[in-house]
């Protein structure tokens, strides 16, 4: 009887979750972010990049994390298209990172009337992590060698003059894991490219000490981040139309939290549950 | 009770199935379109996992872990082997590059345990690469996070970055000597500094929590929106 | 007694892996009139001679001893990693390096083909996984254990995703289906697009999304605030979860935008609370982490680390 009721209580919460959340991607319902400080520093970053130099959008996310990362993507990619910003599509920690940001980048070009190879380019996937990167940033043709249409990465006008992390002017790591680190050791600390960073909300905490001291230029945060972004953009986009589902769901984790306590602490009153303090 | 047999069961399903979609696109309940109704089975295939364990899940499951293995093996030949190694080889003439593939031979002599001492070989190598290159990024790394630590206690600037840096101070240090193992807490302003390092660190830990449940939402509401917006196609086509 | 110990190894480790990069730079300079391109029959002959040399030179190290063997691993651990330490403390120009055209650090040139080496034996190596997750589905199909179809269906996606994401590189327009019946034409393209968009997509992010349920459970059930300092973790959690959404920014905005009262606003307490206090105790475990790596790093680096892999007889 217990084992029934906890098993229809977990789904009974996970349809809330689901109807909590449904209701407002149904029901539109405009949001206003008031944008951060670090989502404004890249979107400051970003438009400081000088003409001669390119902007690497460094696609190290998968499918997975497609609700935060692409959406970021898609934002910066908006922007650097708008702005006329050369840019190359890059990764190394997913095999499907490069593609996913191809399909972006080819939604968005004729939107701008860009072209690929002129105005940008995607690098592809390429493996060896740390030592990859640190000999990338020393040899960028060398290392890269072929865009992800085998063609040879130097017969595009877009690389010309682009042979080190020193002709690129800034980095966006696009990330759902951990590898903003390889960028900072072996690029900023040795070339000393600027680096933005897109990450997932459960990586945004880590970020704060590398904006701290300089080592990143700005931050987005998950969804939020890529909301602010489309904000200075002046864009209504997807990360803007999904943030009041976001806004429902963190109310109702919230909820869940507090009811959960009060059933708690009231069963613990009737002596049903048991009792005890952590040691502090 | 006789039980119906699984394979009707799953046949009446499938049938079943089949008529709601058919009118469901012939209604223009459901999109008219291979690809999203592809995905569609796929993600709601995923969420059955939610009812409880089944077998549905655990196929679509297997048939995830083969495209990604899939994916993964044609990315590399054609991304990495074949403009890094197959040109240089086969085209440039740089046959020297025939010495990558022999050593990578012998991470695969892990299966036998009489040549393993060449997959040590070739994993002690690595390991050396990436401890030099850990040597190299302690100082890249800590040096600026060091120097952006040490923050003005006082300046003429607003009473809002003084307080600032002297709550980042207080919290660095404490949290910092909550941390410190290596000898027993006995003095009260050791053992003071690493309770309210431990207060302090719960700020921190509160808001990972704060944002890993935003990010895990995010995550969900693409989905949802996929399946109400693309695939039921609530108000009209998106 | 113990620090003379470890002056004598930390001595024999400095001249060591002196000699090895002197060995190394000195082989490197030797044998770079033989790593030249080559055509025709000197290819071939190329070829077949590397392979004869390798498989000579691991016919001769596996009949070595096993402490030996254990010798010539450590050595190729240190010597690794003394490249990359090397190539960066070293300076990028001094007199130190006479013998080269401008004084340069004769170990940065080799960056490149280091990584690039690595680059390639990694991709080399991916195979292994693919052929780790073959031998296991495979033993379960030939054992016909329960739930073998599963196993069926991840070699069909393996070999279908494999097979048309060749075709979809080479040769995207190759035409699979002419009009049979209500389908028109089939490219390779099209069934690679469906494999990728409307499959393997849709899968990863449903699978990454099934936790968000699990948190609500969790949120639920399992978040007992037990503690003050419970309590105050859950009221940064809160100000976070609802500063960072449009909710949260509203129910301050009646406060104004700049000023002292500012503060107060949701979102401005979201930022702070990451960007001070959070900041300030993850940096400070961060200093702990870093200290951390470098020691694991040194370890490896220096044959002290223990373990059943760094213990295993060879």
């Amino acid at each position: 009887m217990e084992r029934d009721s906890q098993f229809w209580s977990r789904r009974i919460i996970w349809l809330l979750l689901a109807i909590a959340t449904g209701i407002f991607i149904v029901v539109k319902v405009k949001a206003v972010m008031y944008v951060s400080r670090p989502a404004l520093s890249l979107y400051e970053a970003v438009e400081r990049v000088p003409a001669d130099k390119i902007i690497v959008v460094s696609c190290n996310w998968e499918p997975g994390t497609r609700g935060e990362n692409g959406l970021q993507t898609e934002a910066l990619i908006r922007h650097c298209l708008r702005n006329g910003k050369h840019f190359a599509i890059f990764g190394w920690a997913y095999p499907a990172g490069p593609q996913l940001g191809q399909q972006i980048a080819e939604r968005l070009q004729g939107r701008y009337h860009r072209r690929y190879g002129e105005d940008w380019v995607n690098w592809g996937y390429k493996t060896g992590q740390d030592n990859m990167v640190r000999a990338w940033a020393q040899n960028i043709p060398g290392t890269v060698k072929e865009d992800i249409f085998h063609k040879p990465i130097t017969s595009y006008p877009v690389m010309r003059g682009i042979r080190s992390a020193r002709d690129v002017g800034l980095i966006l790591e696009i990330t759902p894991s951990d590898t903003l680190g390889t960028y900072v050791r072996f690029v900023y600390g040795i070339y000393g490219t600027p680096i933005g960073y897109a990450c997932t909300g459960v990586m945004a905490p880590e970020g704060f000490p590398y904006l701290d001291a300089g080592q990143i230029v700005g931050l987005l945060k998950g969804l939020a981040g890529a909301a602010e972004y489309e904000q200075l953009l002046h864009y209504r986009g997807e990360a803007l139309k999904r943030m009041p589902a976001q806004s429902s769901a963190h109310l109702l984790i919230i909820a869940l939290i507090v009811v959960g306590n009060v059933i708690y602490f009231r069963a613990r009153q009737r002596g049903e549950a048991p009792g005890r303090r952590l040691s502090t | 009770m006789n039980r119906t047999p699984a394979g009707l069961t799953a046949l009446i399903a499938l049938a079943a199935f089949a008529v709601v979609a058919y009118l469901g696109i012939r209604y223009r309940i459901f999109a008219a379109n291979l690809g999203i109704w592809l995905a569609a089975i796929c993600t709601l295939a995923i969420y059955s996992i939610l009812y409880r364990e089944n077998v549905v899940f655990r196929f679509f499951e297997h048939i995830f872990i083969g495209l990604a293995t899939g994916y993964g093996f044609y990315t590399i030949i054609t991304q990495v082997l074949q403009p890094k190694w197959w040109v240089p080889v086969a085209k440039e003439g740089k046959w020297y590059w025939v010495f990558a593939l022999l050593f990578s031979t012998m991470f695969y002599t892990v299966y036998s345990k009489r040549f393993s001492w060449m997959n040590r070989l070739a994993a002690g190598s690595f390991m050396g690469l990436s401890a030099g290159l850990g040597i190299v990024g302690f100082t890249t790394v800590l040096g600026p996070q060091m120097a952006a630590s040490f923050k003005p206690l006082w300046t003429s600037a607003s009473p809002y970055i003084v307080v600032n840096n002297i709550l980042f101070f207080i919290t660095l240090i404490t949290v910092m000597s909550y941390f410190f193992f290596s000898f027993e807490q006995r003095h009260p302003v050791v053992k003071g500094s690493a309770r309210l390092g431990r207060w302090l660190l719960m700020v921190a830990l509160g808001a990972i929590f704060g944002n890993t449940v935003m990010g895990r939402m995010s995550l969900l509401i693409d989905r949802l929106q996929f399946l109400l917006l693309q695939w039921l196609q609530v108000f009209g086509r998106h | 007694m113990q620090a003379r110990k470890w002056a004598i190894v930390a001595t024999i480790y400095a001249v060591s892996g002196l000699l090895g990069a002197v060995a190394l730079w000195g082989l490197t300079h030797l044998l770079s009139p033989v790593f030249r391109p080559a055509t025709g029959v000197a290819f071939g002959l190329a070829i077949a001679a590397s392979v004869v040399l390798w498989i000579g030179l691991v016919a001769v190290i596996h009949r070595l001893p096993a402490a030996v063997k254990k010798r010539i691993v450590v050595t190729a651990t240190f010597v690794a990693g003394l490249f990359y330490v090397l190539e960066y403390y070293l300076p990028a120009k001094s007199a130190v390096f006479f013998w080269r055209a401008h004084h340069t650090n004769p170990f940065s040139p080799m960056i490149f083909t280091v990584g690039d080496a690595v680059s390639v034996i990694s991709g080399f190596t991916f195979f292994l996984a693919a052929f780790s997750l073959s031998l296991v589905h495979g033993k379960s199909i030939a054992a016909r254990r329960p739930g073998y179809y599963n196993s069926i269906a991840f070699f069909i996606a393996f070999i279908m995703m494999a097979v048309f994401g060749l075709w979809e590189t080479y040769s995207p327009d190759t035409t699979l289906i002419h009009h049979i019946g209500w389908i028109r034409r089939v490219t390779a393209h099209q069934v690679y697009d469906h494999l990728f968009n409307s499959m393997y997509v849709p899968l990863t992010a449903t699978l990454f999304s099934v936790l968000s349920f699990y948190m609500a459970t969790a949120a639920f059930r399992a978040f007992r605030i037990r503690s003050a300092e419970a309590a105050f973790m859950m009221v940064a959690a809160f100000v976070c979860m609802l500063g960072q959404v449009p909710l949260g920014m509203w129910l301050t905005h009646s406060l104004p935008l700049h000023g002292p009262l500012s503060h107060l606003r949701m979102e401005a307490m979201a930022n702070w609370t990451l960007g001070v206090i959070s900041m300030a105790g993850l940096r400070a475990v961060t200093f702990g982490v870093l200290v951390g790596a470098l020691a694991i790093s040194l370890r490896i680096w220096l044959n002290l680390e223990r373990g059943a892999f760094f213990e295993q007889e060879l």
